[in-house]
């Protein structure tokens, strides 16, 4: 662990057995290390990461790890699931009429529950070795099939965009509870010397609803929350100095502050806080290089800009992202969150064949890119990569011409990072509304995606308000079917 | 609403009201009633005295408990601090910015014995302590002036809860009275428009604005109402008893829902009327009036368009659940006060304006309706005008039944306090128009018989000025937890503070005259690291980083911009670019009060000051008895290339510059009052000397650039002075606010 730990600055080294288990302890909420710590230091929880420690050292995973990063495709606003991943012929014989009276109808946001069944006039083509169909909007996609592990039952709680979206980034539809990139890097650390462990992007101006809570960390302390990136050469708010400010100016400004740091320290004797502060600014200083080289695409050849789809307007948005996405997984980020229509563009209550055509379009060549370039670098198998939006949306018309929303039933897909690929799991019913086999609720989701991680959703703890909090409260259960 | 319709939304809408198994590991399941009864916390607060001291004569009595447990591992105290960190310790803690250098060079000369009780006395007499302290107790009670959610609409007038906040501990507003005030206010006689003020404590939660399924919005409010002030005044997170009966836990979902049926007869409302008693009682003198010489035309007005304003809301009303139209459906005179709350808690959503209202009626009907509308415009500018709040009354004397969700006897849950905490009978006395549970709350959470009330008070006392309490976690003094490290002395200062009348200054002003405050922190003492390596028996006091809004503070009370206006609205700062644009705000328009102090600082859910947020400002959607510290790059990218901090070290620069007298060593002087200012004592001579070297060489550096590009310069530069050295001034400035010793207090 100490050789480990010294790659990394801005973590301490650890010299005695007691130091060892408060500065690798504390992260786990006193699990992972259970049978060495004293009664004491298990109820710290948090407490220890507060002293300022290294929140981010590099932690044992509960078990083998078989995903080392996480790269979340958030198509924000809810994919229609029965135009692209689940075909459904009823819908098109029922168009226009309402849904046969054994289908249960919940209520609807938008009220059109007794609305006409809307046709879903899709073009189906059976891909690869497993022959799964996609729809003609995922031509791209479609051809990767064999790697990817469709879920179609997937149901969550939230059935307006906020709560959805919060529910399928915390675990809650409620506010306030830290985001599932923020668990995974409370749970694993961080591999990155100079980047933040976990990054959003996002391709509109607009973020998804509830903004930053998405990728906060709630009651958890504020180092685990994701960084946003954002567009052009500087990723991160006040990475560069000031233009007043020289290069040469700047680093004899640091050496300052470090000098001054310095002696402050030595003369209070060893205190990790100051310690982890100073680290701090030298973490600033190489991220000042680091986060602008990582997200530089200039030194990708064309044939790479190419398989993103980087040479057409319609796919050089969300094609540079997954770019940018796959440099950052391979710089040992953890956790990447890159959103497609960010501002719930996905949400087709009306006229959903152009508002669809256009965001597949957008995003299907960008994400087969990355598919298949994670790929031959060898990289799929230690990255996961998740698709999907906050719900689906509905067989009945809303407006005549678009869908609404629908989390009863769903469709979402992994590939990489420990999934076994070109395999379909569960069922809705005929129309696509319910989950019918095998329904996979967004807390199984996550515990699948913490246990591809190496972790266990049920002993990933951190206390709160007099309770040992998880991120799927007390449910969740493990997709096993998902698994290589 | 059907039962599977019902079974459906709380799946849906509801979180599944958050379901939770409160066990730890190692603690047993078969806790049992005997072992709750018996738990310190629970327990009468007893009587307990310091103990002799053998070595030392005349002990301060906090010193006496500590010293005792000391003594026993072969401890002692670590010496005094020297005054100048005393100083600064004392003003960040107290004030929350640091000490001019003319009272550090005060402190310092003044031989007089008593100098540091004076000390404490001026500051504790000063309204900077009441701005210091409401921060810590809005942070308990997750105040905030927006609803959160997706919308996020600011809360006019919300501010004024933290104003009455400020203005009750400037006053030390003993706390029995500042208790009884949040929980009731309104039921107080006579009226005061403080009280009614502070009764804002119960609307400062999370509102979905557009959620429509309004029983359950409101069902999950009274939750929240209950948790927070089971947590804030009691020490207690009540919340896990909402949903199950836990064998480990003291609570029990009848306790917990006892505990929400004395809120169950409140409704919000936005029009309270503030001021003195006189004040409020002339307000609704010339109400009356207005009223009187109006009610003809307005009974005209709302019987004209009573049957049109009624179709407009059934049709804004139609995307509700069915249970919600039915409501909206009934004449407002039928419906009880239950539904009268769901129509409030409904509010904008629910609310036909005047477009919609126009919309249903017919061309002829409009035309009338204009002409009724402009002569009733005439009267409305003659409505009395007065400064109102947000706050709650009840809706009547008699609430809304509280059941138990999914109980299938469904049986009534009457108000009553918690079993565990001993005595428990109470009796609840109806007010001509209010419940009076409320008051029967406060009344028992405000006693001197309740086991946690001041322990809670004086444990967050402590807690604020050590860094950690006695009880480490503050807001939770269940089962579960580690005991307190010092029981007597919990007690000891319990009993101290009901003694001395609820009076938090006098608590301020007894805890730190003792030495266990006063002692330095220094790490020397070889035993105390083996011994006691994370300091509960108080060898030495702690380090600690100062929060965000002290570190802000601090940066504009050195560059000397901070403004010490007090009170009203909220500022707005200008926000960094590239934020969420949904939730960015139009900054203040004076650019002086964009400087006033942070407590001061608009205060949205969905949107912080980066500054703040970065040095882990709580979120406020629960109640924060401990604010988390972190460090992180990004912090040190925010202090470092923000252009905040840039601009207010040049005006640091520049003020350093116009305080040298002209023609004087500028270098000498510059350097001694930066460091009196920033860390409140002179520099060395080997820190003048480098400090010296830096700016010598730095010139030399920005000297290069100055021809050609831009550089930070102070605003003002006198004569012979450089400006390449001016500017390598501001770096020197920037550079110090970036410093441990800046951020960190001894």
């Amino acid at each position: 662990m100490s050789t480990e730990q010294s790659r990394f600055p801005h973590s301490e080294m650890v010299t005695t057995r007691r130091d060892f288990l408060h500065k690798t302890g504390g992260g786990f909420g006193g699990v992972a290390l259970t049978h060495l710590l004293s009664q004491e230091n298990v109820f710290a929880g948090g407490e220890e990461i507060v002293k300022g420690s290294s929140p981010f050292s590099v932690r044992v995973s509960h078990h083998p790890a078989r995903a080392k990063s996480v790269i979340f495709l958030f198509m924000d606003g809810g994919p229609s699931h029965i135009d692209l991943f689940d075909p459904k012929p009823e819908v098109n014989r029922f168009a226009g009429k309402p849904l046969p009276p054994s289908i249960e109808r919940p209520y609807l946001p938008m009220g059109e529950t007794h609305s006409p069944v809307l046709k879903a006039p899709r073009i189906w083509t059976r891909h690869g070795k497993s022959g799964i169909p996609v729809s003609e909007w995922m031509p791209a996609v479609g051809e990767c099939i064999d790697d990817i592990a469709v879920i179609r039952s997937c149901q969550s709680d939230g059935i307006i965009h906020v709560r959805g979206v919060v529910m399928m980034n915390t675990g809650s539809v409620e506010a306030g509870r830290p985001s599932l990139g923020a668990w995974t890097v409370y749970g694993l650390g961080t591999e990155s010397q100079s980047l933040p462990s976990f990054v959003v992007l996002c391709d509109q101006k607009a973020q998804p609803p509830g903004g930053a809570r998405n990728w906060g960390t709630g009651y958890m302390p504020a180092a685990y929350q994701g960084t946003v990136f954002r567009d052009g050469p500087s990723p991160i708010l006040n990475l560069s100095p000031q233009k007043f400010v020289g290069t040469r100016q700047q680093r004899r400004k640091l050496d300052l502050i470090a000098e001054l740091n310095r002696r402050h320290a030595d003369a209070r004797g060893q205190s990790s806080a100051l310690e982890a502060r100073i680290a701090s600014y030298e973490l600033a200083y190489r991220m000042q290089s680091a986060a602008p080289e990582a997200v530089d695409l200039l030194q990708e050849n064309e044939e790479t800009k190419r398989l993103y789809g980087l040479d057409k307007p319609e796919t050089e948005t969300y094609g540079r992202m997954c770019l940018q996405a796959r440099r950052l997984v391979e710089r040992g980020v953890r956790f990447v969150q890159l959103y497609n229509g960010s501002g719930s563009r996905w949400d087709a209550h009306e006229k959903i064949e152009k508002n669809h055509g256009t965001r597949c379009l957008s995003s299907d060549r960008p994400i087969a890119g990355l598919l298949q370039d994670l790929k031959r670098r060898g990289l799929l198998d230690e990255t996961l990569v998740v698709w999907g939006g906050e719900f689906g949306r509905t067989p009945q018309s809303e407006k005549g011409d678009g869908r609404d929303h629908n989390p009863f039933g769903f469709t979402m897909w992994m590939a990489g990072g420990g999934v076994r690929g070109g395999q379909v799991i569960g069922k809705t019913d005929d129309f696509g509304l319910h989950a019918v086999e095998d329904p996979v609720h967004v807390h199984d989701i996550h515990a699948t995606i913490l246990h591809l991680l190496g972790l266990d959703h049920e002993r990933l703890t951190f206390r709160h308000n007099g309770r040992e909090d998880r991120l799927t409260d007390v449910y969740g259960k493990v997709v096993t079917k998902l698994l290589a | 609403m059907g039962e599977a319709a019902m079974r459906f939304i709380m799946k849906f809408f509801g979180s599944p009201l958050v379901v939770s198994v409160c066990l730890l590991l190692g603690v047993s399941l078969t806790a049992d009633v005997s072992r709750k009864v018996g738990h310190w916390a629970f327990r009468s607060v007893r009587s307990t005295t310091p103990p002799e001291m053998v070595s030392q004569g005349g002990v301060h009595p906090v010193d006496a408990f500590v010293l005792a447990r000391l003594e026993r591992r072969g401890l002692s105290l670590s010496p005094e601090a020297s005054r100048e960190t005393l100083i600064r310790r004392l003003t960040i803690d107290l004030h929350g910015i640091p000490s001019l250098p003319e009272e550090v060079e005060r402190f310092v000369a003044d031989s007089r014995p008593d100098a540091y009780e004076r000390l404490i006395d001026r500051l504790l007499a000063s309204p900077r302590y009441g701005e210091r302290w409401a921060r810590h107790w809005l942070d308990l009670v997750r105040y905030s002036e927006s609803d959160g959610f997706k919308t996020d609409a600011i809360r006019p007038f919300a501010w004024r809860y933290r104003d009455y906040v400020i203005r009750a501990l400037n006053a030390d507003k003993p706390y029995d009275r500042f208790i009884t005030e949040q929980l009731a206010g309104d039921e107080i006689t006579p009226v005061t428009g403080d009280a009614l003020v502070a009764t804002g404590f119960l609307r400062l939660w999370a509102w979905e604005c557009n959620n429509r399924v309004l029983p359950l919005l409101w069902q999950r409010i009274l939750n929240d109402v209950t948790d927070v002030t089971g947590q804030t005044f009691l020490g207690l997170t009540v919340a896990c008893a909402r949903c199950h009966d836990h064998k480990i836990d003291p609570i029990s979902r009848k306790d917990y829902h006892a505990l929400m049926a004395f809120f169950a007869g409140m409704g919000p409302h936005d029009d309270l009327p503030v001021g003195t008693t006189a004040e409020i009682d002339d307000y609704h003198r010339a109400l009356r009036v207005w009223e009187d010489e109006t009610r003809e035309l307005r009974s005209e007005v709302e019987s004209f368009k009573r049957p049109y304003f009624r179709q407009a809301q059934r049709d804004g009303a139609k995307k509700f659940p069915e249970s919600v139209q039915r409501i909206v459906a009934k004449p407002p005179e039928e419906r009880s006060d239950w539904e009268k709350q769901i129509m409030l808690i409904g509010g904008p959503e629910l609310m036909v304006s005047q477009g919609e209202l126009e919309s249903v009626m017919p061309k002829d009907v409009r035309e009338k309706w204009d002409a009724l509308k402009e002569r009733l415009a005439v009267f409305e500018k003659r409505r009395p005008k007065f400064p109102l709040a947000r706050g709650v009354r009840d809706m009547s004397a008699s609430p809304p039944p509280t059941r138990i969700s999914d109980d299938p006897s469904a049986m009534v849950v009457e108000p009553g306090v918690l079993p565990v905490l001993g005595e428990s009978a109470i009796s609840v006395e109806a007010l001509p128009r209010s419940s009076g549970r409320r008051t029967t709350l406060a009344r028992w959470i405000a006693s001197r018989a309740n086991p946690l009330t001041s322990r809670v008070l004086v444990n967050r006392l402590w807690q604020h000025h050590f860094g950690r309490g006695l009880v480490a976690t503050p807001s939770d003094f269940g089962l579960q937890v580690q005991p307190p490290t010092h029981p007597e002395l919990l007690d000891w200062l319990s009993n101290e503070f009901v003694s001395r009348g609820w009076s938090l200054k006098s608590m301020h002003r007894l805890i730190l005259t003792s030495a266990t405050y006063r002692q330095s922190v220094s790490h020397e003492n070889p035993l105390g690291s083996s011994v006691d390596p994370d300091n509960r028996l108080l060898w030495r006091q702690n380090m600690r980083r100062v929060e965000a809004e002290v570190l802000r503070d601090s940066v504009l009370a050195t560059s000397g911009d901070l403004d010490f206006r007090m009170y009203g609205e909220s500022v707005y700062p200008r926000l960094p670019e590239g934020l969420n644009a949904q939730y960015v705000w139009k900054p203040t328009a004076e650019l002086a009060e964009r400087d006033r102090r942070s407590v001061y600082l608009v205060v949205k859910r969905n949107m912080h000051l980066p500054l703040l947020k970065a040095f882990d400002v709580p979120d406020n959607h629960g109640s924060c008895a401990r604010r988390q510290v972190t460090t992180t790059a990004p912090q040190a990218l925010m202090l470092l290339n923000g252009q905040w901090t840039l601009k207010k070290a040049r005006a640091f620069a520049g003020r350093l510059l116009t305080e040298c007298a002209e023609g004087g060593d500028y270098g000498r002087f510059v350097i001694d009052r930066a460091y009196r200012l920033v860390y409140g004592r002179g520099p060395t001579a080997r820190e003048t000397k480098m400090a010296r070297e830096f700016l010598d060489a730095q010139a030399a550096i920005i000297d290069e650039r100055i021809a050609g590009e831009s550089v930070a310069l102070p605003p003002r530069i006198p004569k012979g002075v450089e400006p390449a050295w001016a500017a390598a001034l501001v770096d020197y400035c920037h550079s110090l606010w970036n410093t441990n010793e800046f951020i960190y207090v001894d």
